[in-house]
């Protein structure tokens, strides 16, 4: 059976017609992902601008254009997580010197539960991003974030416990 | 349980609106992807080139090592003695102080052209002038060392510029400015010829070479 060596594009072969058609219709959302996981703007910027290089490079590689969707949510997911990494590893040796727009910031409609998100994991945000914000189930949240389904059960499960934990102190 | 379920319909609808920001623009054009490898590339260079510089020391003092270890098992028999360069041609500083010191260069690139035999006379030359309280029973073996400004002593050592017999040294170089051998500019201390007796690897005598030319060398 023969099989498609995946490849890396470059210069003109990225087909930047198609990449435009994905920005338009999942920009927001994957920015709205990348925004939940690393907690800030400027670092929601830089992963879903790496994101879109990285899916660019690698377009040809997703066989079923019909889970383009999913395949970017995961590119996006695990770039956030990378920065998100950086930025922790950048923060223990630099202080930071001013603070970019903030979830609880950018949440306007509720900025108690945008800060009260800022208190769980990067993980623990990408799998209530994933679940809450882009309606996928947990088991699709495991494959596109690569750990088990059991793990995200947990992550999840803590989340709620932390929510629910923060906002009762916060609102009392 | 009423908690739960009014924390998730909170969260969904929530978490639907952070679904609907505005993204920002994104730039997935090659100028951009240029840059990007260009960097990447640089960050390849770098890590290649410090692993050539550590893999380089590490084989110098290695080979330091090794010509230490030889010497001291070899007390009795003196070592050969060979040319060792390091730089294909001589500052013409360093012609002017191999000069000073009577030590024969070619007239064409200025390096010292000596043959074992000459080398050989030199050390000893050198070695009578020593005083008695620091006399040495086997030829002496120099070395140029012209290190470049904030070298350290161990690094400048372990890459003479030219050297004979070298089997290595085990002294710190005396206190002193140490810079480039560049001629045009104030230097306080262009290089010196280092003496070392083996295989004792002693160092007894260094002719300090001042930089500027036609100054007499410094005997010491």
């Amino acid at each position: 059976m023969a099989t498609t060596v995946p490849h890396r594009l470059t210069g003109s072969q990225i087909p930047t017609d198609e990449v435009d058609v994905a920005l338009a219709e999942f920009g927001p959302e994957l920015f709205g992902l990348a925004l939940t996981i690393t907690g800030s703007t400027a670092d929601a910027e830089d992963a879903y601008q790496a994101a879109w290089m990285q899916a660019a490079t690698h377009w040809a590689e997703l066989r079923n254009p019909r889970k383009r969707r999913s395949w970017l949510a995961s590119v996006v997911a695990r770039s956030a997580l990378r920065t998100r990494r950086r930025r922790l590893t950048w923060a223990r040796r630099h202080p930071p010197i001013s603070e970019a727009q903030g979830l609880g910031a950018m949440m306007v409609w509720d900025p108690s539960l945008g800060t009260a998100l800022l208190e769980l994991t990067d993980r623990q945000r990408a799998v209530v991003a994933l679940h809450y914000g882009h309606g996928y189930s947990l088991d699709e949240t495991a494959e596109l974030l690569r750990c088990s389904k059991g793990t995200v059960r947990s992550h999840l499960a803590r989340s709620l416990t932390t929510l629910r934990r923060t906002l009762h102190d916060d609102e009392d | 349980m009423t908690k739960i379920e009014l924390d998730d319909e909170r969260l969904y609808q929530s978490m639907r609106r952070v679904m609907q920001l505005q993204p920002p623009p994104v730039d997935i054009s090659p100028d951009r992807r240029g840059r990007r490898l260009g960097s990447l590339a640089i960050g390849v260079l770098t890590a290649v080139g410090m692993a050539a510089v550590i893999t380089a020391s590490l084989l110098i003092h290695n080979q330091v090592t090794a010509r230490t270890q030889h010497a001291v098992h070899t007390a009795a028999t003196p070592m050969p003695i060979g040319v060792k360069k390091s730089s294909p041609t001589v500052p013409s500083w360093m012609a002017t102080c191999l000069s000073e010191a009577s030590i024969g260069t070619a007239a064409s690139t200025g390096e010292p052209s000596l043959t074992s035999d000459e080398v050989d006379a030199t050390a000893r030359r050198f070695n009578n002038e020593l005083p008695a309280s620091a006399p040495t029973t086997t030829p002496l073996y120099l070395q140029f060392v012209a290190p470049d400004p904030g070298t350290s002593e161990g690094d400048a050592l372990a890459s003479p510029v030219w050297a004979v017999g070298f089997s290595g040294l085990h002294r710190q170089m005396p206190g002193g400015l140490f810079t480039s051998g560049n001629s045009s500019s104030s230097i306080f201390m262009s290089g010196q010829i280092v003496f070392v007796s083996d295989p004792g690897n002693k160092w007894v005598l260094a002719l300090d070479c001042p930089s500027v030319p036609g100054s007499s060398a410094a005997v010491g």
